[in-house]
């Protein structure tokens, strides 16, 4: 008896469709790995570009690049935007182009670019606006009711990312009491939605900045900082009346450099009742690594020269 | 700040506690120290593996040095806790990665050069300290020397040593040499002070000037008290509190300050392994002034005007 192919007989006789006919079963196992039957035993890989040429996808995508840059600047709405520009216009979401507008971190970090840049230049508005009307900006208590600052990023949006990063962090450390586990496991988490505020810096104007972290670089935190907000709101026997610059009354985001840079932030303890707080700082130097990264990082104890005390 | 690092602990073994007698010559000692201008002291544990055979295998005993009883001295100076290991032998090097976990500072005094050069490559040391009243046990090398500031691990001399006559000579050359081999970087001062020779104990202004005659510039001598010295106490302090350097426990003030450990291990809670270690001593209330309900209250605020 033939031994060869036994186990697709077997499968083949199982089938309805050759049920009572071994000579057919025969012909086709026969033909299966040779040369000459119609059963090649090689692959056939066709192109799958969806039947459209080079030429039409370059298109497509630059067409992309002008709309985008039109389109109004706003996370969830940029957000959104890609994920339906996904699903129909454009076939190809795993295109080589690393640079491609549609990939989400790039286009995040486009938007935090443009943003910053906005900001800006609704400073320079607003500069010009003092000078014409004195009033304007001396009654006004909030300057997000501007319509001018509509689109500068509002502190109170983030609270809710706070709230969750907050149940996320007492859930990572639970009830360890151990410095060395609690730090060593705060070393590798998350740091987006935290509340830091900066210590200790190079940058004398930073120092005193607080604001909840919406992006973490390889060198760069970017955080969202509350309107009239600075160091001296602190300080509850400072008799003097507080005065803000420009950019600290319209808040927004703010990009904070790691280096020379201690971050202090806490975090609640105990049960439910979150009245005690313990309190951990993050020094900069020593985090130069892109969150990704630091999940799995073996950190090393250095000369501490660098650090400030 | 102003720091001396070597205030000898009255003390030879890892059981026996401190006596009366000696705790009143050790308080003097102190008090002419904070008298003299001194910030932060360290007190120091000499133990000799030779002399000493057994060590207690509970973490909590580790430490015979207890902080508790200078109570007094809480708001005048920072008191710290430092062992100095005289090793001759690479083998005596198990013990330290314990000692890590209860001593502020960890020192290693070697006596021959493996020792040295072993401990600068592999361990992670914040003093070496050098017996300058006796001949060096080797020629310092600048490269081994070097190696060790870059590394972080910092030279100490005391100066206790200069003073005393008999072995001032040797202390001179000894410390010249030191200076040569470093290259003027990485060392620092202390008192070395003893309680049978508090006499000895000097104002830093004095021994900054002592050490200008022996061939340090001023501005470098006087670091040897305030800039390195903070640096390896950082250093020190920065192990027990932080993970790697990364992320620290604060809520006192600053990286170096130990009042919040100190007040834990006054209540010495019988479930925890390590004192050291422990972290409900840093929490806290809720400050009043919170920024996130202030803004939240704003926000309110704002709702309930539309």
């Amino acid at each position: 008896m033939d031994r060869k192919n036994a186990i697709e007989r077997l499968l083949l006789t199982r089938c309805s469709k050759y049920q009572n006919d071994h000579g057919e079963i025969l012909e086709l196992l026969e033909s299966r790995y040779s040369l000459t039957g119609s059963q090649k035993n090689y692959l056939v890989l066709q192109s799958t570009d969806g039947g459209l040429t080079k030429q039409e996808i370059e298109n497509k995508v630059h067409k992309k690049k002008k709309k985008q840059k039109t389109k109004m600047i706003s996370i969830i709405h940029s957000i959104s935007e890609s994920s339906a520009g996904n699903a129909d216009a454009h076939p190809h979401p795993n295109s080589t182009n690393k640079y491609h507008p549609l990939k989400t971190r790039n286009e995040f970090k486009q938007f935090i670019k443009s943003n910053l840049k906005y900001q800006d230049t609704v400073i320079k508005k607003l500069k010009k606006l003092q000078k014409k009307k004195t009033e304007l900006l001396k009654t006004t208590e909030d300057l997000a009711d501007l319509k001018l600052c509509s689109k500068v990023l509002k502190f109170e949006d983030f609270i809710q990312i706070n709230e969750l990063w907050n149940k996320y962090i007492s859930e990572l450390i639970g009830t360890s009491n151990n410095i060395q586990t609690i730090t060593n496991k705060l070393s590798s988490c998350e740091f987006i939605g935290a509340l830091l505020t900066v210590t200790h810096s190079q940058c004398v104007d930073n120092i005193g900045m607080s604001g909840i972290v919406i992006w973490e670089s390889q060198f760069n935190y970017v955080i969202v900082v509350p309107r009239e907000n600075n160091w001296k709101t602190n300080i509850e026997s400072l008799q003097l009346p507080q005065s803000y610059s420009l950019s600290e009354r319209i808040g927004g985001m703010r990009l904070i450099a790691k280096k020379n840079t201690r971050f202090e932030f806490s975090i609640p303890v105990g049960d439910s009742n979150d009245e005690n707080v313990m309190d951990f700082e993050l020094i900069g130097d020593r985090m130069t690594v892109r969150s990704v990264d630091r999940a799995n990082k073996k950190f090393k104890s250095h000369a501490v020269r660098d650090i400030e005390l | 700040m102003i720091c001396d690092l070597n205030v000898i602990y009255p003390v030879t073994d890892f059981t026996t506690r401190i006596t009366e007698k000696d705790l009143t010559k050790l308080k003097c000692g102190l008090s002419t120290l904070e008298q003299l201008g001194y910030t932060h002291v360290a007190l120091n544990f000499r133990y000799s593996p030779q002399l000493v055979k057994k060590i207690p295998n509970n973490v909590n005993e580790l430490n015979p040095i207890d902080v508790t009883q200078l109570q007094e001295f809480k708001e005048r100076l920072k008191i710290f806790t430092r062992i100095t290991v005289i090793a001759n032998d690479t083998s005596q090097f198990q013990h330290i990665a314990k000692f890590q976990q209860v001593f502020d500072l960890v020192t290693i005094e070697p006596t021959n050069e493996k020792v040295l050069q072993t401990a600068i490559s592999n361990l992670d040391l914040d003093l070496i300290s050098m017996d300058m009243a006796n001949r060096l046990p080797c020629y310092m090398k600048h490269k081994t020397v070097c190696s060790a500031v870059e590394k972080g691990i910092y030279f100490e001399f005391k100066y206790n040593d200069l003073i005393n006559s008999s072995t001032r000579s040797m202390t001179i050359s000894n410390i010249k040499q030191l200076i040569r081999a470093s290259r003027s970087r990485g060392m620092v001062c202390s008192s070395g002070l003893d309680i049978d020779h508090l006499h000895f104990v000097r104002s830093y202004h004095d021994v900054v000037n002592l050490l200008c005659v022996i061939g340090l510039d001023n501005a470098r001598a006087s670091q040897l008290f305030k800039d390195w010295s903070s640096k390896v106490l950082l250093n020190g302090r920065l192990r027990v509190k932080s993970f790697k350097q990364t992320v620290v426990i604060s809520g006192d003030d600053g990286l170096i300050d130990n009042r919040l450990e100190t007040s834990v291990s006054a209540e010495s809670k019988p479930g925890v392994s390590n004192t050291k270690m422990d972290a409900s001593g840093y929490t806290h209330e809720k400050r009043k002034l919170d920024l996130l309900e202030r803004e939240k209250a704003k926000l309110e605020a704002k709702k309930q005007k539309l």
